[in-house]
């Protein structure tokens, strides 16, 4: 019997033969159908195949010719069958999941949020870590700059303050670079009085913008004309976005003048869009260094080599390689810091450090966190995967069928990925939809302090999201589908379950892969959150909660010195006046913002005792400001308004520097020699609680506090700190209006909640805590679904077995086990090897938890206890109906 | 055949071969037995040539070939007109038969036909 016309009815043609076979074979055959047909006419055999050849021209030619031919047809039919074959797949496709409208969903959804994680994450990471600051030439080869100073011993970890004439020794005394500039990042007041608005301003170096490689978008940029010390011009840069919201793009912008610091600047140019400079914080606009210096960082800043509060940025020359570079850096600092006492910049190693290297912790945690995303991805896989497992069962006759009637397998795992792909494409979609309303968000609240310029979605991510998607479908959708390809037809077809042996056990080892990556999430989430509570609940030695920090920047302003002092004075007195506050003080520096460094001799002591964290560091404050502080004075007293110039000098210390320099006696009544040779020896009249000096993790430090008015030369203050009596914010705007009825030409009068600065140092943790919460939650979620998912399924395919059972007189609660039993213990066996997972990778962590062991025990119980009760409850929801299974129902049924 | 002549041939085996295709789908071989029959054996062309037809049709899609199975159960390639195949048969039959009809027309007579033979030697 002949196969054609069933063949034929099921528009299944044979397999097609090659161009070249296909060729050969339809001459032969018209050569043979016309001899026969010659003979038929009445020839001879032998003459009749002659004739056929004769009548069919040159058969060699011609059959080269179409040989050729039909290659190219074959060519273009394959491409064109490809394609109408595609279209008829992601029909049925589409077909086959609006059927299962509930599937389609848990699986878009699933897909949906964990691609939509992973792309935002991954937006985030690509601008902090990936991708170089924009309009940058060649950005490779500028480097940043950061210095390790010797400690005694070693070499400190590297940071990247140096000082002005570290600066120069590094322009002036290197053959490697092809330009060298040095920035500080500052806030000025723009404009005066009421009217006055902080901006946050870049000053910089003359070959900053050369360095860069940048073009202006309007006008140009200064130069080292402009930028030569020591005072400069009075011109400005406006940033992109400043221009347009601050001067409505105002394009005659250029050479008009505006008020910056209290001084009239005039605009040159306008920044590109994007340019944030050589790192990606958000600037408004760029003045000279030495335009603003003089008066916002004194006379001396030029010269000093103590103050270190600039960050210089290099452009190696090409052909030189970055450790030449760095060796040749290294050797004009120490060169320049040859006749310092201090040691520690002496022995200095300048390291170059690439623009995409922020090093920054939330840089590391932005990189972590995106490792968490690809975990959630993981898991979002593991539970499509048994979706996908659990349809697949119920598809298997509909599959068999199909291969019964000879479609090829390879046809039909075609159409297995076309459907698995329409799924993923969906679910990006929709992650990519959430990824652009989340990474907004997720932007503005754990990541603040980067300028995003763009959208959260970029084709770079898109590309990347591209590329998860078609792992996801393959990983989750494909694999799982295949198995099903696989099965006994004879069984399937003859109505029983043909459902191979092993699909429980890989939906269990799905399971169980999807809980163990879950509870290292969970464990993360917790390990997070555990830092940011030890952050919150950290002894600072200052009460944050109910002080704000008052600044003005006068002095850039043009106010002479003895008049700065004299407002801040007045304003003291002014404020102190106010409802609602409790203490005020004037300090020149404050705990996270700025400190001094001062050599200390001790009577009868040659040399200080080291410590890990150096100093002595010193503040200078005014009597008040110990309370404004909130400091607490544990032994002798503190500050009083009757120790003022004139009287005898006297200092507070801090408790570790107390034990550390008379550790066996009372501090109290002794004194030590601070500043320049000849002065007094200053009596500790006062111990204080340990200050924190600049941020939450420190090594111990020596410090005290003097008072401004007791120095040999006074300086002026640069804050007033303000302890108020209830919520310090709300106090914000009545010190404002108080100083500015003091003086109406102040310029901006910044106030701060000490809050809010010890909240941007607790950044990093904050942002770890929230989004490894947000991402453990997500996972929990999606694990949950996939429990709950497989219990529930395995209530619906066994409801024949736990018919019987029932029958046979089993209790409800006996059932409930049978269903729920191997999904609590894949449960289980996930959590522990999550935890193994956990204690193995932890150590990699710890350096971005705060005082938190990665293995911390409380935190590793809770995350088991957590999962193990979310596996219970997910896994209980449906398997209740275990015990609800009517037992003549079920056995009537299939 | 006279090379000057090949491309009129060519169009016009073209158009013979779809019109040969239009009642159902044949071989090569039958298509050759349509035309010799069609035309009375008075179009002499090589079997050859009439595939090579095919060939040019196919990669214009304006036929499709398939394998498919003859009567006597043997493997054969069996050729269709595509639906542009179809509008290109019907556009390029109007044109032909307006043309020839043309060309007919200017050379029926045997009186013009003497008088052109006359101007031209």
């Amino acid at each position: 019997m002949s196969w054609g016309p069933i063949r034929r009815l099921f528009l299944l043609a044979g397999r097609e033969p090659s161009a070249a076979q296909s060729t050969d074979a339809e001459v032969e055959f018209h050569l043979s159908e016309t001899t026969a047909w010659l003979i038929e006419q009445g020839w001879k055999p032998d003459q009749a195949c002659e004739e056929a050849r004769r009548q069919f021209g040159d058969v060699e030619r011609f059959r080269k010719e179409l040989g050729m031919a039909d290659e190219r047809v074959q060519r273009v039919t394959k491409r064109g069958e490809w394609w109408g074959e595609l279209t008829r797949d992601l029909r049925y496709a589409v077909r086959g999941l609006r059927r299962a409208p509930a599937y389609a969903f848990v699986v878009i959804a699933t897909l949906g949020l964990a691609l939509g994680a992973n792309a935002t994450m991954f937006g985030i990471l690509d601008r902090l870590l990936l991708r170089p600051p924009a309009h940058v030439v060649e950005p490779a080869s500028v480097k940043r700059v950061v210095v390790a100073r010797w400690f005694e011993t070693h070499l400190s970890a590297p940071w990247s303050a140096i000082s002005y004439p570290g600066f120069t020794d590094l322009r002036d005394g290197t053959t490697s670079f092809a330009g060298v500039a040095a920035t500080v990042k500052a806030s000025l007041s723009l404009g005066i009085g009421i009217e006055a608005k902080r901006v946050r301003a870049e000053l910089t170096t003359g070959q900053y913008f050369p360095m860069l490689g940048t073009e202006a978008a309007l006008g140009r940029f200064y130069g080292e004309a402009e930028a030569a010390p020591p005072d400069g011009a009075a011109v400005v840069v406006l940033s992109y976005p400043f221009w347009q919201a601050a001067f409505a793009a105002d394009h005659a912008i250029i050479g008009r003048t505006i008020r910056l610091a209290g001084r009239a600047f005039t605009v040159v140019a306008v920044a590109p869009k994007g340019f944030t400079g050589a790192d990606t914080e958000p600037i408004d606009l760029w003045v000279p260094l030495p335009a603003v210096g003089r008066s916002a960082y004194g006379r001396d800043y030029l010269t000093g080599r103590n103050w270190q509060f600039i960050e210089a940025f290099m452009r190696v020359k090409p052909g030189v390689t970055d450790e030449r570079a760095a060796a040749d850096a290294t050797l004009a600092y120490q060169r320049g810091h040859a006749n310092e006492p201090r040691v520690a910049d002496q022995k200095g190693a300048v390291y170059l450090r690439s623009l995409s290297d922020r090093g920054s912790d939330t840089a590391r945690i932005a990189f972590w966190l995106y490792g968490v995303t690809v975990i959630v991805l993981l898991i979002a896989c593991a539970n499509v995967a048994n979706v996908v497992l659990a349809r697949g069962l119920l598809r298997q006759s509909e599959i068999a069928v199909r291969q019964a009637l000879g479609v090829r397998r390879g046809r039909l795992v075609r159409q297995l990925l076309v459907e698995s792909l329409v799924l993923g494409a969906l679910g990006a979609l929709l992650g990519v939809g959430l990824s652009q309303w989340a990474g907004d968000l997720v932007r503005a609240l754990v990541f603040p302090g980067t300028a995003w310029d763009a959208a959260p979605v970029n084709g770079r991510v898109l590309l990347v999201t591209a590329a998860a998607t078609l792992f996801t479908a393959v990983v989750a959708a494909l694999l799982p589908m295949l198995r099903t390809t696989r099965t006994d037809l004879a069984a399937q077809l003859h109505g029983g379950r043909g459902t191979s042996r092993q699909a429980p056990a890989l939906r269990f080892g799905l399971l169980a892969v999807q809980t163990a990556l879950c509870t290292a999430l969970v464990v993360g989430a917790g390990l997070f959150v555990k830092s940011l509570t030890r952050v919150r609940g950290l002894d600072l030695g200052i009460d944050v909660s109910r002080t704000l920090l008052v600044s003005s920047d006068l002095l850039a302003a043009g106010t002479p010195e003895p008049g700065v002092r004299a407002f801040f004075e007045r304003a003291v007195a002014r404020l102190r006046l106010l409802p609602g506050v409790e203490s005020v003080g004037a300090s020149i520096g404050a705990p996270f913002m700025s400190n001094y460094a001062e050599g200390v001799q001790v009577p009868g002591n040659d040399s200080l005792p080291r410590l890990a964290g150096g100093g002595p560091y010193f503040f200078q404050v005014s009597p008040g400001a110990v309370e404004g502080f909130g400091m607490r004075v544990l032994r002798g007293r503190s500050f009083a308004e009757t120790d003022r110039q004139g009287t005898a000098p006297v200092v507070l210390v801090t408790e570790r520097m107390a034990r550390t320099l008379w550790p066996n006696e009372s501090a109290l009544g002794k004194c030590f020699f601070s500043g320049p040779k000849g002065g007094p020896c200053r009596e500790v009249v006062g111990v204080v609680a340990d200050v924190h000096r600049q941020g939450l993790d420190e090594e111990p430090f020596l410090l005290y506090f003097t008072l401004i008015d007791q120095r040999e030369k006074p300086r002026f203050p640069d804050y007033i700190v303000v302890r108020t009596a209830g919520p310090p914010e709300e106090l914000a705007e009545s010190i404002r209006r108080a100083l500015l009825s003091e003086r109406a030409d102040l310029p901006f009068v910044e106030v701060m909640s000490y809050q809010r600065v010890v909240n941007s140092s607790a950044q990093s943790w904050r942002a770890g805590a929230t989004m490894f919460t947000v991402f453990g939650g997500l996972s929990l979620l999606i694990a949950a679904i996939g429990v709950g998912g497989v219990v529930s399924f395995a209530v619906s395919q066994r409801a024949k077995e736990l018919g019987i059972r029932a029958a046979l007189g089993a209790a409800p609660g006996q059932l409930v086990r049978v269903v729920v039993s191997s999904a609590v213990g894949a449960a289980l066996l996930g959590a522990a090897i999550g935890i193994a997972f956990v204690l193995l990778l932890s150590p990699r962590m710890e350096s971005l938890l705060f005082h938190t062991s990665a293995t911390d025990p409380t935190v590793l119980v809770a995350a088991l206890a957590t999962v193990i009760a979310l596996a219970l409850v997910a896994s209980l929801v449906p398997g209740r109906r275990a015990a609800q299974v009517d037992p003549i129902q079920a056995l009537r049924s299939d | 055949m006279p090379g000057a002549d090949l491309d009129l041939m060519r169009g016009t085996l073209d158009l013979l071969v779809m019109r040969a295709v239009v009642p159902k789908p044949l071989h090569g071989f039958g298509i050759v037995r349509w035309i010799r029959q069609a035309t009375q054996d008075d179009i002499k062309v090589e079997d050859g040539a009439l595939y090579l037809s095919l060939r040019r049709l196919e990669e214009r899609k304006l036929v499709r070939g398939s394998w498919g199975i003859t009567e006597n159960n043997r493997r054969a390639r069996y050729y269709e007109l595509t639906a542009s195949g179809r509008e290109t048969l019907a556009r390029d039959t109007a044109t032909w038969t307006a043309y020839a009809a043309a060309v007919f027309r200017v050379l029926k007579s045997q009186r013009e036909a003497i008088r052109l033979l006359e101007q031209l030697t």
